[in-house]
């Protein structure tokens, strides 16, 4: 399954948070390979979250993936050789050379997203501009799509326009009936319930209610990424933190809105770090 | 900028090749004893590095995961430099950006580049001067290709660069040049070039 996380307004609504919640959930609950990739390989808002010292690896530089995609000399199962390994299980594609062209990043992105058997689920963090073409090649190979808002009014309203804009992005390249079959969900980032409900959000943005997640603010999760440290704050959630047990919740619902009946929760104790996380001064 | 390292990366690659095996225990190098960096000093250090990266004792990293992944990726290079010496295409691309990623680590300005092969000179050699030309055609014809409908598309587009360069220009004109223009013959000038 291929999902985009997509923000209606750039740099506010916690496009790569969702994005790692989302990764995390899938790796350590439901047993799955996962890979997160993103558009924008000059940023390093993904990597700083987690934590991971940016690499000059040039073996790894998705410049050289993309040669070697190219001039097909990389089987679909030695793709997962060039990812950022977080745990196992879940894999990073990033990079810290940019230096490829536009087209050269579309047909890279074409090749990798279309080899990349070796994961179950691949999450794409949609964080280039909205109308441009690589946006829409991460739309039209997707599954289903996240759409990370907030509860400002002004969010919700570019919300609604987003999802008017992706619809008919999808009408235009699979055709209508395709286009119905991508999913589009709304995830509420830092959600208080106390500034306004699910379900009225849900009513403002003309969607069902089941189409609306939340992730709950939470001052420790906001920590933990700030200090790179995002990995060991959901292990300590899985762990029935009860700091971060909301959280807990946020990551079982999503998992369950978008696999349906594949859904399973199985928090894999051998993923999961043990460590008391106060001791390390993270909590 | 790129085509420039670009150009850098294309003559140092004939330079590296089997050599790169064989020397690859070499520890000391001289090459940053002195501030000014030479394209014999650049293929030094693009030995060593690539020496450095199919080493099978170097790794940073951080666990056992790291560790396979680092060892296969070792085991493809070699695969590739030993393919790309067999003479086959498309292993040589794949040295060629590997080379053209060890260029840019020590050449990170334009200034630095062009202190190497000087190429902003007007006096620049007609060879280098070929090789900018095609690589920016060779470019023109991918993204060319990659904006027709993909059942128009053909693959390697960039292949064929020079032919379809010639025919374009009509370079393949009988010229009387050679032996004081009596004996027509073919061939593309410094001229044409220029």
């Amino acid at each position: 399954m291929i999902i985009s996380v997509i923000t209606p307004v750039h740099g506010q609504t916690g496009n790569t948070t969702v994005a790692l919640t989302l990764v995390h959930a899938l790796a350590l609950t439901q047993m799955k390979e996962v890979c997160l990739t993103h558009i924008d390989y000059g940023s390093q808002s993904i990597i700083s979250s987690l934590g991971v010292e940016p690499s000059e690896d040039i073996t790894r530089s998705l410049s050289h993936v993309a040669k070697m995609l190219t001039n097909n000399a990389l089987k679909a199962d030695e793709i997962p050789d060039y990812a950022i390994k977080i745990f196992k299980g879940l894999d990073i594609y990033s990079t810290h050379k940019v230096d490829l062209e536009e087209y050269e990043i579309l047909s890279f992105f074409d090749n990798l997203i279309r080899n990349m058997t070796a994961y179950h689920h691949t999450i794409i963090d949609v964080d280039s501009e909205k109308t441009s073409n690589s946006t829409v090649k991460a739309l039209e190979v997707s599954d289903a799509i996240i759409i990370p808002i907030t509860q400002n009014t002004i969010v919700i309203q570019e919300a609604i326009r987003l999802k008017r804009m992706i619809r008919e992005k999808l009408e235009d390249i699979k055709g209508k009936k395709k286009s119905n079959a991508v999913a589009i969900y709304f995830v509420v980032n830092h959600y208080r319930p106390e500034i306004m409900s699910s379900a009225k959000i849900a009513k403002k943005l003309g969607v069902p209610r089941k189409s609306v997640l939340t992730l709950e603010y939470n001052q420790w999760f906001m920590r933990s990424s700030n200090n790179g440290r995002l990995t060991d704050i959901f292990s300590s959630c899985l762990n029935n933190d009860a700091r971060v047990l909301k959280l807990k919740f946020d990551m079982k619902r999503m998992c369950k809105t978008l696999l349906g009946k594949e859904f399973i929760w199985e928090v894999d104790n051998k993923k999961v770090k043990q460590d008391d996380l106060e001791d390390e001064g993270v909590i | 900028m790129n085509f420039i390292l670009l150009s850098l990366s294309g003559l140092i690659i004939f330079g590296v090749s089997w050599s790169t095996f064989i020397k690859s225990k070499r520890t000391e190098s001289e090459n940053f004893t002195n501030n000014v960096l030479t394209l014999a000093k650049l293929t030094d250090m693009v030995k060593e590095d690539i020496a450095e990266l199919v080493k099978m004792d170097t790794f940073i990293g951080n666990s056992e995961l790291d560790y396979e992944a680092a060892l296969n990726r070792k085991a493809k290079i070699n695969t590739m430099l030993r393919e790309s010496v067999d003479g086959k295409d498309s292993a040589k691309d794949i040295v060629l950006d590997l080379i053209y990623g060890i260029v840019t680590k020590h050449c990170r300005t334009e200034s630095m580049a062009n202190g190497i092969i000087a190429f902003n000179s007007p006096r620049l050699d007609v060879g280098i001067k070929f090789e900018i030309l095609m690589y920016h055609y060779k470019k023109y014809l991918v993204q060319e290709n990659a904006q027709k409908p993909l059942e128009q598309q053909i693959r390697d587009p960039g292949k064929d660069a020079i032919k379809i360069w010639v025919k374009k220009y009509d370079l393949n004109r009988e010229k009387h040049i050679i032996e004081d223009g009596v004996l027509g013959s073919y061939c593309i000038t410094a001229d044409e070039v220029h």
